[in-house]
């Protein structure tokens, strides 16, 4: 039987990352709200410890990988190799959110013991090294490029503080919850990891006519659409003649002929820059 | 309480004629309920007087007024808001006019069957903290006597005056503290009533318990693992036959010609990890057969030696009298959870083994057990069916059972036990996005062969249904009660009651109406045929 490798999806697109300009971060970026104030810091009791290191990498790829991806290198969720968090540095900011989670993110807690949050965390420092990847507060094009950029591309499928279109994600605060090679990839090739949420979904009537759109609902029964003009569609499946689920995304592509690599720059800057509100 | 001659007279024509019944309109005809009346409870269609509806786990019903042909006017008669949200997993009792109830948290109401206006509601005072794996559920209560028993998430059985919700004896079977807790529905047979501990998750060591109906005197305790010296104890190494778990949390099924109770057995722990407990580890994922009178074992067959995957045999034991090979036989089906069906036939997708070699024991397959790194198998740890009632229907001769499409990934983790902790040695994980998948399918018993199946886009966790009127009730996770046809498994209607249920549909009939009942979310929703379509059809 299969070993499952949680591997999420490829990193194809780091390469082109790699002109990481080493400046100075946007404010915003390097002190976020909330950030930096503990008082009472306590101090890893395993920090260092290789066999603590050991347990905590069975822990993480095991609970954490599948969104935060191997070797912590971002996926679904952000990267962790930066050592440092949207809420704080310090090892008490960690030991709070592995073990209570980010309640009203998608960034749920844990059920373990003390020690055990102590060994994942011992982990995470001891990838502080790896090469190749870019954090999300190294990536510095031109943010306001950027932010022109999505308002004209964009906007009108996503809402960045509820102004833009529904048929996408909400992507106010996007930046604190992936990576950026993620980002990168969700905008080059946008079909390679559609969520289940926005399921692409095409809808033919009895009579041949097609629909497709964004799943809002489906059941044993039922299927409810929105499709690329917002409209809302609902259909009993005995009337249809069949549902297709597409792989596909409705995001269209994003190719070097329509962005360039200067303005994927200026776009994930931007992007890296959304973090919502404090929490 | 006795019977007047009048009303015994109505409960034994009430199949011929409902006319009957229309007499005592508005009146609660109550009588004691008698091991009698248990015996024969498929002849008094219009109460569900146990779990099952019957002793041998049919989950049936002989009324018919409801049927193919009118199903489609089926409509909301009366909505039963309970306490609180969560798994309101109950199987209701109906008796004489009388709905007797379980919610969440161990609350006990009795309610008119026609309004579903509670008379009675018992709250169980439970301490702070009690442990359980997988919510504060509750499946039923059972009726004997005048009396109807609950057994609670803190480990007591409680006996309740079925007038007045009054408690008439309390009795604590084992130590809450240590994981022990009950969830199902007591089994009531002569003077005595059957429960079968929760806690396979918790390192408990599980038994079933007959309680004296009338007292609450414990009069036997059958332990699901043989302590030293006992035969079957030598399949746990070392001293794990302490904390193997071996749960036994669902109502079993009894057979008063041989004087036998079967039962389903649950999972070893701790359930993911093994290595600690070598061997078959019995009566885990057994069915066991016990004498009723002392507890004595009669026989077991072992679904899945050493478990690891948290397969519970726990689930509901069918009785069926067939001609099996030429000869009347005595059969017991049950639909495991580890998706190989007794008669050797699989359902659709499980990757663990090749079916059941010639001594009954399944043919595993290299590489399916759990290990640290992940290892992905099917059917995920909640089973192809679990707790969900199957059904039998003696009409169409079919096999009813929903079942679930889900794979999952077993990681272990080696665990030292400790008191009153989760026990799992490990956990499972779903692949992101990758979609369960769920159906209800109809089977011969004596094959295993595929009637029908009627697909839902989820894997559900309601149990089936059947009826006399060649209708089979199911729910589904997105909320839908739904009436297929029993012979072709055709949808004829379904209702979206707006939430998943988690609990097996029940039928009942009151002054010649009869009525479908379903709980979901934290409502209980009884339907029946709309007034005009009745009358239509000369029911009034
Ligand atoms: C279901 C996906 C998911 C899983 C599983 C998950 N995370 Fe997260 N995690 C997220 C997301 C998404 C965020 C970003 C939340 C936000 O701010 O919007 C996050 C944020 C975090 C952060 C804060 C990062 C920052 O830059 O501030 C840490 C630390 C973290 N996760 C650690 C873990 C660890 C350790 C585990 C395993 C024990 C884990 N996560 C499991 C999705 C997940
Ligand atoms: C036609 C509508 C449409 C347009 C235009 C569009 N998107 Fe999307 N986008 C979607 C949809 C639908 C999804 C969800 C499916 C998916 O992940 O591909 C999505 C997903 C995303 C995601 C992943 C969000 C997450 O939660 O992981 C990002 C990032 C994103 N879009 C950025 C952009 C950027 C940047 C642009 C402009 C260059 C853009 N989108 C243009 C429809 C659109």
């Amino acid at each position: 039987m299969t070993k499952v490798n949680w591997a999420s999806r490829s990193k194809t697109l780091t390469v082109i990352l790699c002109f990481i300009l080493a400046c100075v971060l946007p404010a915003q970026l390097a002190q976020p709200e909330g950030a930096g104030q503990q008082s009472d810091e306590v101090k890893n009791p395993l920090a260092g410890n290789p066999e603590a290191i050991k347990q905590g990498k069975i822990f993480f790829n095991r609970d954490c990988s599948p969104c935060h991806g191997i070797e912590a290198r971002g996926g679904r969720g952000p990267d962790l190799i930066s050592g440092r968090s949207t809420y704080g540095e310090g090892d008490t900011t960690l030991f709070k959110i592995i073990s209570k989670g980010l309640p009203g993110t998608e960034m749920p807690g844990g059920s373990y013991k003390d020690d055990e949050v102590w060994m994942i965390i011992a982990f995470l420092r001891s990838l502080a090294t790896i090469e190749n990847v870019i954090s999300r507060d190294q990536i510095v094009g031109d943010h306001y490029a950027g932010e022109k950029l999505f308002v004209e591309m964009c906007s009108q499928c996503h809402q960045v503080n509820r102004r833009g279109g529904r048929l996408g994600p909400d992507l106010s605060r996007i930046g604190a919850a992936r990576s950026i090679s993620y980002l990168a990839e969700s905008i080059r090739q946008a079909g390679n990891d559609v969520p289940r949420k926005y399921q692409t979904v095409v809808a033919v009537t009895k009579k041949g006519n097609r629909f497709a759109g964004v799943r809002l609902n489906e059941d044993t029964f039922s299927l409810q659409l929105m499709d690329q003009q917002e409209n809302f569609h609902s259909w009993l499946k005995k009337d249809l003649k069949e549902v297709i689920y597409e792989k596909r995304s409705l995001m269209p592509d994003y190719d070097e002929q329509i962005l360039s690599q200067k303005a994927l720059q200026d776009l994930l800057t931007y992007l890296a820059s959304l973090r919502g509100k404090r929490l | 309480m006795s019977l007047s001659a009048k009303q015994k007279t109505m409960r034994r024509n009430f199949s011929v004629s409902c006319l009957a019944l229309t007499i005592f309109l508005g009146d609660f005809v109550w009588a004691q309920v008698t091991f009698e009346r248990l015996l024969k409870a498929r002849q008094e269609p219009h109460n569900w007087l146990t779990y099952s509806g019957d002793y041998a786990g049919w989950h049936h019903s002989q009324l018919k007024e409801i049927n193919a042909g009118n199903v489609e006017h089926l409509a909301v008669q009366w909505v039963y808001q309970s306490s609180v949200q969560g798994k309101f997993e109950v199987s209701p009792l109906v008796v004489d006019g009388i709905m007797y109830i379980s919610e969440i948290n161990n609350r006990a109401v009795a309610l008119d069957a026609r309004t579903g206006r509670a008379l009675w509601k018992y709250q169980h005072e439970l301490p702070e903290k009690v442990l359980y794996c997988c919510g504060p559920v509750n499946r039923g209560l059972a009726a004997l006597g005048d009396k109807v028993f609950m057994a609670t998430l803190d480990a007591h059985v409680v006996a309740l005056d079925a007038k007045t919700g009054r408690v008439m004896w309390d009795v604590e079977a084992a130590d809450y503290r240590k994981g022990y807790a009950f969830t199902l529905a007591p089994l009531a047979i002569k003077d005595r009533v059957i429960v079968g501990v929760s806690g396979g998750e918790f390192g408990i060591r599980g038994f079933i318990d007959a309680y004296e109906a009338e007292t609450g005197k414990r009069i036997w305790r059958f332990y699901t693992i043989p302590g030293p010296g006992e035969p079957g104890n030598e399949t746990w190494s070392g001293d794990s036959w302490k904390r193997g778990s071996a749960p036994a949390w669902l109502t079993g099924a009894y057979d008063p010609e041989l004087n036998l109770i079967y039962w389903g057995i649950g999972n070893p722990g701790p359930d993911i990890y093994g290595d600690d407990r070598l061997g078959d580890n019995l009566y885990s994922n057994c069915v066991v057969a016990l004498d009723a009178d002392t507890g004595h074992l009669r026989w077991y067959f072992q679904f899945t030696p050493h478990d690891v995957h948290d397969w519970d045999a726990t689930l509901v034991p069918v009785l069926l009298d067939l001609y099996f090979g030429g000869h009347p036989r005595k059969l017991l089906v049950q639909a495991n959870r580890n998706g190989q069906f007794l008669l050797a036939k699989q359902f659709g997708h499980q990757t663990w083994a090749q079916g059941i070699g010639p001594n009954g024991r399944p043919v595993v397959l290299p590489g399916s057990d759990p290990s640290p790194e992940g290892t992905y198998v099917c059917p995920s740890i909640n089973g192809v069916t679990n707790w969900m009632s199957p059904s039998y229907s003696p009409q169409t001769g079919f096999f009813y059972v929903a079942v679930r499409d889900e794979c999952q990934v077993y990681f272990t983790t080696p665990q030292p036990y400790e008191e009153g902790r989760l026990f799992w040695g490990g956990t499972t994980k779903n692949i992101p996005d990758e979609k369960d998948r769920g159906a209800l399918l109809a089977l011969d018993p004596l094959t295993g062969e595929m009637k029908w199946e009627f697909k839902y886009y989820s894997a559900p966790w309601a149990g089936v249904l059947s009826t006399a009127g060649a209708l089979v009730f199911s729910a589904d996770m997105e909320g839908y009660l739904i009436a297929l046809d029993a012979k072709t498994g055709k949808s004829l209607w379904n209702f979206q009651t707006g939430n998943a249920v988690f609990a097996s549909p029940i039928t009942y009939a009151l002054s010649g109406k009869q009525y479908v009942v379903i709980p979901a979310g934290a409502a209980l929703f009884a339907f029946a045929l709309l007034d005009p379509v009745l009358s239509s059809r000369g029911h009034r």
